[in-house]
């Protein structure tokens, strides 16, 4: 009687449990569609035109290929487009493994919150997938695009957003990071932009600069050298590559510095003078890795004047680009207004109902500081003899 | 001597089936060999042999033995002859003592006048020596059974360590670990189980580092087997487990008398049973199935290697199929995203579900299993090409199960074969466990194991917890678990077998 009293708990309460487990149930593999990205451009008939682009297995014998396939269709609301692809492929899209989001530019521009609200609030799919703008075509263009190495352009597009910490050209965001950057309090939104670009033969996507939100909505892009700028303000770029003007008998002959670390910037907020004063230091390590003159810069004159150079390129890289942010879109994409916050509460208070405004006047203060670790491979210097 | 009760084990009812009235022993020969003849009526084997001294006709001998079980060499050499032969035998009361001292040249012989006695006796190879005019007959131990010689182990292989296995023959068995034990603490207890067999049985320990009240635990629940037979050591192996449904054994088993020499050491006991090559050793914990007698031979590291692939192998063999329905048919977000898409791949238009697929497989593999080992090894290859061809390559190709679903199996499988004494367990929690997180998904799964603990934390295994050397709150028995530590190390018995007595090692600890 006792064993029967303990079987009977021991199985009630595997039953309840299971009704805090949350949302599951069998599922078979391959009567999923498994989505790996969308493209959200705007309707002709409805608001939206979702194209989503399937992971598609075919496998004959041993042989198995996985390659993939667009499906374009219309729906009042992003969901509705999701649930109307039952209509064309009979199975129901599985978006647990989404990668990217590409937003079209029109689409961005009136408003991203319908299509975030989606992502979020889809079991499936998840906060660390991308989204992405497109620059110069539409979404779903940029997701026929044929990609270079892999069959499937989301992943590939995904690929080139996380290797861009070895670039710097381009931030990588995430759903999560974005929408605390939308919601957020002193700080705005920054996503990569997407355009399509001719390569040898074929024309295929490229990740190009960066998109500035002004709360939900796009107000312009940033090109891909003041996007490395940015990056290095807020501490995102961890390597790429700083590129030095320089003439040598008025013909251009750049330098390249790489750069090994970079992620010790600190942004210092001050108060002098009833103004508010933003200080940057930027602190990088580089490596003199290219250059196109035949002047020595490796002997201790040399180096200091190189790095001389380097610090005002960084500063005046800095500073005109946060100009022209503050003055042609006015919105506080580095996150300043968070910093005040943070660091000066007390003063936070006396700026947080304009600090639109107060931004756009705000004093920038950048200084530099670039340590030139070694020279590659090559002590020495090209002679051009005669 | 009143034959009829119940007195003797040795003659059993079926000699005598009417014949109610009770036997005694006379001093004619003619009647004692009748008597015989009749308790053993209808039994070919039974052979006679009269004999007159040559000196002195009035000296009539009849030996009785059975075919099969003596040695007719030394029944010719050691009695037929001498008793012929001799010149100084003379008709008085003290013949037979004459005989048994001065004439018989055995190593083992006996008086006796109790037919109970005699007949046990002639079953175990014994000859009988009946003598004209006296009521005394001679059991004289003239035992050669037909068995086989030592073999190399076939089921625990090693790399390194005594080849040595043992056999049929209990005897001969005693004498392999008494080979390895020399100490008169070394203690072999004998009984007789089995009421048709009369099977011998010793109970093997080493005085001082066993555990009295295990001992006479194993006495106890020995002495409550009430069989008519026993073949095989796994008979006792199952009537005096601890947990009886279980599929998780109480009861070691073993094959080589080096790891039982080894258990008696940490102050196990062991039993043997005549007729069975494999040993039992108790107490039996969990971690001995996961422990190889080549452990304590190789270099420690690669002992310690061995041990945690071993316990690697009991998640594998029990979880990845489990594990692989779970996240294919429940948490696809759970595998990254190039292994769901080779996985999707796969799957494509494969026509059973996913479980069903797993299950028959699994089914597979054990039909494979079974036939490997009942089959005649000469038809083997037949086996392989069938069992790899056919069912992996075959079945793959022709799009019937999918190409990871045979990887995760034969996983399952392969992983399975490294701990074969836990093998009926395996099976069982690798069902259970599938057909749970079919269910449930990794719910099922965490149920399942959490069952799995409960079940296995709450066995004992006589008197002691079967989990016990895998706690980490004791630091001295974790020294023989996932790893082996060196023998330098190692000074101590583990302390749940051998309480008393714990070191083993040092000036004064030997334990005796």
């Amino acid at each position: 009687m006792r064993k029967i009293r303990l079987l009977l708990s021991t199985v009630s309460i595997f039953f309840l449990l299971i009704t805090c487990s949350g949302c599951w149930n069998y599922r078979e593999i391959d009567r999923l569609a498994i989505v790996t990205g969308i493209a959200i451009d705007e309707g002709q008939s409805n608001k939206y035109s979702v194209t989503f682009e399937f992971a598609d297995a075919s496998s004959i014998g041993k042989e198995t290929k996985i390659g993939s396939k667009l499906v374009e269709i219309e729906g009042e609301t992003i969901f509705d487009a999701v649930r109307n692809t039952i209509k064309l492929s009979g199975k129901r899209l599985y978006l647990g493994h989404v990668k990217v989001v590409i937003i079209d530019k029109d689409i961005a521009s009136k408003g991203i919150i319908q299509v975030l609200d989606f992502l979020i609030r889809d079991q499936e799919s998840r906060l660390n997938l991308n989204i992405v703008i497109s620059k110069q075509a539409t979404a779903s263009e940029i997701l026929s695009q044929k990609s270079v190495l892999t069959s499937n352009s989301s992943m590939e597009l995904y690929q080139q957003i996380k290797s861009q910490v070895n670039l710097s050209k381009s931030p990588d965001i995430n759903l999560k990071e974005l929408i605390n950057a939308i919601s957020g309090e002193g700080i705005s939104a920054v996503l990569p932009a997407v355009r399509i670009t001719d390569s040898v033969g074929y024309r295929t996507s490229e990740v190009t600069g960066a998109a500035i939100f002004k709360g939900d909505k796009l107000i312009g892009f940033l090109s891909e050298s003041e996007t490395k700028a940015f990056l290095l303000i807020t501490n995102e770029a961890k390597r790429g590559l700083l590129i030095l003007k320089h003439y040598e008998n008025a013909l251009p002959a750049d330098i390249t510095l790489e750069i090994l670390r970079a992620n010790n910037t600190k942004i210092r907020p001050s108060y002098e003078g009833n103004q508010l004063v933003i200080n940057i230091d930027t602190d990088l390590k580089v490596a003199f890795a290219e250059q196109g003159d035949t002047r020595d810069y490796l002997t201790e004159e040399g180096r200091n004047q190189l790095k001389g150079i380097a610090e005002d390129t960084l500063n005046t890289q800095i500073t005109s680009l946060i100009k022209r942010v503050q003055q042609e879109y006015g919105v506080d994409i580095f996150g300043f207004g968070r910093i005040v916050k943070a660091k000066k509460p007390k003063l936070w208070r006396k700026y947080e109902d304009n600090w639109v405004e107060q931004y756009k006047n705000l004093d920038i203060r950048a200084t530099s500081k670039i340590d030139i670790n070694n020279s590659g491979v090559s002590k020495k210097t090209i002679k051009a003899g005669d | 001597m009143n034959y009829g009760e119940s007195s003797g084990k040795a003659t059993s009812n079926i000699n005598r089936s009417s014949n109610g009235e009770g036997y005694s022993l006379t001093k004619s020969i003619v009647d004692n060999v009748k008597l015989i003849k009749e308790i053993f009526h209808n039994d070919a084997t039974l052979n006679f042999r009269y004999f007159v001294n040559q000196h002195n006709n009035n000296i009539k001998c009849c030996i009785i033995f059975i075919l099969g079980t003596v040695d007719l060499h030394i029944i010719n050499e050691a009695i037929i002859q001498p008793i012929i032969r001799n010149e100084g035998l003379h008709m008085n009361n003290d013949m037979v003592n004459y005989l048994k001292n001065h004439v018989i040249s055995s190593s083992g012989i006996r008086k006796e006048n109790n037919i109970d006695s005699l007949i046990s006796a002639l079953l175990n190879g014994d000859t009988i020596l009946f003598t004209d005019g006296f009521q005394e007959a001679l059991s004289i131990d003239t035992k050669n059974y037909q068995g086989r010689a030592v073999e190399e182990p076939e089921a625990e292989k090693i790399m390194r360590g005594p080849r040595e296995r043992f056999t049929e023959s209990i005897f001969l068995n005693l004498s392999l670990i008494r080979k390895r034990i020399k100490t008169p603490n070394l203690k072999f207890e004998l009984k007789e189980i089995g009421e048709i067999t009369n099977t011998k049985l010793c109970i093997c320990y080493i005085q001082g580092i066993a555990n009295e009240e295990v001992l006479s635990e194993v006495h106890k629940r020995l002495n409550d087997i009430n069989i008519d037979g026993l073949l095989d050591s796994g008979y006792i192996q199952e009537l005096i487990k601890d947990a009886p449904s279980s599929p998780f054994e109480t009861v070691g088993s073993t094959e080589r008398p080096d790891i039982v020499a080894g258990k008696l050491l940490e102050g196990r006991i062991a039993i043997l049973l005549d007729g069975s090559p494999t040993a039992l050793t108790v107490p039996h914990l969990f971690i001995e199935y996961f422990q190889s007698n080549e452990d304590y031979y190789l270099n420690f590291y690669f002992a310690s290697i061995n041990r945690m692939l071993r316990f690697i192998a009991f998640f594998m063999t029990t979880s990845v199929p489990a594990i692989y329905i779970a996240l294919i048919t429940y948490h696809q977000e759970a595998i990254p995203t190039a292994l769901l898409l080779s996985i999707y791949a796969a799957r494509q238009a494969i026509p059973i579900p996913s479980i069903i697929e797993a299950l028959g497989m699994l089914l597979v593999f054990e039909m494979l299993r079974e036939t490997g080992t009942r089959m005649p090894v000469i038809i083997g290859q037949a086996l392989s090409i069938v069992g790899a061809l056919v069912l992996g390559q075959a079945a793959v190709e022709a799009r019937l199960v999918s190409a990871p679903m045979v990887i995760i199996v034969a996983l399952s499988g392969i992983n399975g074969l490294m701990i074969p004494k836990l093998k009926g367990a395996l099976i069982t929690v690798r069902i259970l466990l599938l057909l749970l997180c079919s269910l449930a998904g990794f719910y099922g799964y965490i149920f399942g194991v959490a069952l799995l603990l409960i079940h296995l934390l709450k066995m004992r295994s006589f008197g002691m917890q079967y989990m016990q050397q895998i706690s980490i709150s004791n630091p001295q028995s974790l020294k023989d678990s996932a790893i082996r530590s060196p023998w330098w190390l190692m000074i101590y018995r583990p302390k749940c077998i051998s309480p008393e007595r714990l070191k083993r090692q040092g000036k004064d600890g030997n334990g005796l």
